[in-house]
């Protein structure tokens, strides 16, 4: 199902202030249901996994009516984890849904290089 | 200390940047005299608002009279306690600015409100924590070809025609020079992850603006330099060169574009060994978000290495005995100290008890001090060399000896790789909480004898 657009800024815009990036921990298979799998098929099936919870996620969006308090969703990965740029009621909200185990705000990191 | 920067949002019923448009194109002496008396009119008013609400004058160069605003504070002074007195404020005179201090929030909010009606936009300083620096050692105009210590065996591995081919290393730094010498007859597959809101790495010739990454791939894959010359490269750019800054979603979405590479026919075998010659401080992870964070990094690192066998190899940190960096503290890494070329541990290379699973880090230990390697070509497009010291050059050094064994045995990969590396390692007469396993090597077909 299509879900409506939460998002009406460019790319390259900036979220509202009150607005926060979240790590959103997902549920994902285990790594014994990928026993097995060509590590292309691994990519394959954990990418398609977290974008049908994305999707999922969109439409309870939509079915809240929060469009509105969520600037953006990042591309999903392999990984069980999505980054959720809304607000944080909405990040409050998001750990009582189905495909979500936790939610906790995603900082910058400083990284310790020599010079 | 909190800080804000105050900026005219107007001069005269002008915004500022249509003023600035209007030099540009009509650029006197005149005209940017009065510019410029203008600005010192708007500013000077300012002085006076601000002292009264308890904010001392720093100096600054300008033409703000300093002799006025010292008489001001000396009143102040006077009546302020001394918590009160950090509170400060500077005049940023050719922008027409203010940058104010306090460690009082209440103070910090009273001034932005004066500044609000009086048409400045405010906005908060972020505080940046860069990291200590090291050395910082000369830059070589050409290649001195200083031979890796015998006891690496690096020189054997090259001498029998094992040089890392057929093997995939990820990079995930500040980026790569693609066009330096050491690089150039060399295929870089590279992207820049770019900062939040763009949805896919960027495909594009390999830069770097900052020299740590280049430095970091001629020490795994320099032609003439390299531990490992003959690996194909991933690189990803994701560190930003002038705050060291970087975020899990950056590092998520380089991770997942370096797997997606398995798609491709030619790398759904090879095996592959990521190095991430870099460190986060845990303490700088917000309280309330630490240990889910943890869960999550953990997590992502742990589907790597347990369901893609990537063999992921990681700095220790450079904060010294006792400090500790993650990743390089995760049980599913392999950890690196840094030694020097007499073996002995370096001063600042990190070690301790994991506070996650209570082992001993590092795991296994690299050449870290004066390593010679490439940087980022100069202005005069001379590729140049520098001396760096770091566990960001012991790292990528394991690496490349990790990647002459993967090269050698096609069933050493994963864990096996793991295992045989610190198997196969160096004693040296340090402690484990210094040096691991000891200094890797590589021993042709694991016979001790070099």
């Amino acid at each position: 199902m299509e879900t409506k657009k939460y998002s009406k800024t460019s790319i390259r815009s900036i979220p509202p202030s009150h607005m926060v990036e979240y790590l959103v921990r997902i549920v994902h298979p285990s790594s014994e249901k990928l026993a097995g799998l060509s590590r292309a098929e691994k990519f394959t099936l954990l990418n398609d996994y977290s974008a049908d919870c994305k999707n999922k996620i969109e439409e309870w969006i939509h079915a809240e009516g929060l469009e509105s308090e969520v600037f953006n969703i990042a591309e999903p990965t392999a990984f069980n984890m999505l980054f959720i740029t809304c607000a944080p009621e909405v990040a409050e909200r998001l750990k009582n849904t189905d495909v979500v185990l936790s939610v906790s705000r995603n900082p910058d990191l400083y990284l310790d290089l020599p010079n | 200390m909190h800080s804000i920067i105050a900026l005219p949002k107007e001069i005269n019923g002008q915004s500022t940047s249509s003023i600035t448009q209007s030099m540009k194109k009509n650029a006197t002496t005149q005209r940017v005299n009065k510019f410029f008396s203008i600005l010192k009119a708007t500013l000077s008013s300012m002085v006076p608002a601000l002292t009264g609400l308890g904010f001392i004058e720093t100096f600054s160069e300008g033409f703000i009279d300093q002799k006025q605003t010292t008489i001001a504070n000396q009143t102040i002074q006077q009546t302020l306690t001394s918590d009160e007195q950090d509170s400060s404020f500077e005049t940023l005179d050719f922008l027409g600015a203010f940058i104010i201090n306090s460690q009082d929030d209440r103070k910090i909010k009273e001034a932005q409100e004066t500044l609000d009606k009086a048409g400045y936009n405010t906005i908060p300083d972020f505080q940046l924590t860069l990291p200590k620096p090291i050395s910082i050692g000369q830059e070589f105009k050409r290649s001195i070809q200083t031979p890796w210590p015998d006891e690496s065996g690096i020189s054997v591995a090259h001498n029998n025609g094992i040089t890392g081919e057929g093997v995939l290393v990820g990079v995930l730094d500040t980026g790569c020079d693609a066009d330096h010498i050491q690089f150039r007859r060399k295929q870089i597959d590279f992207r820049y992850v770019p900062l939040d809101y763009e949805k896919k790495p960027r495909n594009v010739r390999g830069f770097d603006v900052d020299g740590h990454g280049t430095h970091v791939c001629g020490i795994i894959a320099g032609k003439g330099i390299g531990v490992a010359p003959d690996v194909d490269l991933m690189v990803a750019s994701v560190i930003e060169s002038e705050t060291y800054r970087t975020s899990l979603k950056r590092i998520t979405v380089a991770l997942n574009w370096m797997l997606s590479e398995f798609q491709r026919v030619e790398n759904s075998d090879k095996p592959i060994i990521i190095n991430m010659s870099l460190g986060f401080i845990p303490e700088f992870i917000p309280k309330e978000d630490h240990d889910l964070f943890m869960i999550g990094f953990q997590e992502l690192i742990r589907r790597l290495v347990v369901d893609f066998d990537i063999l992921l190899i990681a700095a220790i940190g450079n904060e010294g005995p006792g400090e500790m960096c993650i990743p390089g503290n995760f049980p599913n890494t392999v950890s690196v100290g840094a030694v020097d070329y007499n073996n002995n541990s370096a001063s600042f290379s990190g070690g301790g008890t994991s506070p996650i699973d209570r082992e001993t880090q590092p795991n296994i230990a690299g050449y870290g001090v004066d390593v010679f390697s490439s940087l980022e070509r100069d202005s005069n497009n001379r590729s140049i060399y520098k001396r760096m010291s770091g566990t960001s050059m012991a790292s990528p050094y394991v690496a490349g000896v990790a990647a002459l064994y993967a090269s050698s045995d096609s069933e050493l990969y994963g864990e096996k790789l793991r295992q045989h590396l610190l198997k196969t390692a160096l004693p040296l007469n340090e402690n484990q909480d210094r040096v691991g396993a000891g200094l890797a090597r590589y021993i042709p077909d694991g016979n001790e004898k070099i």
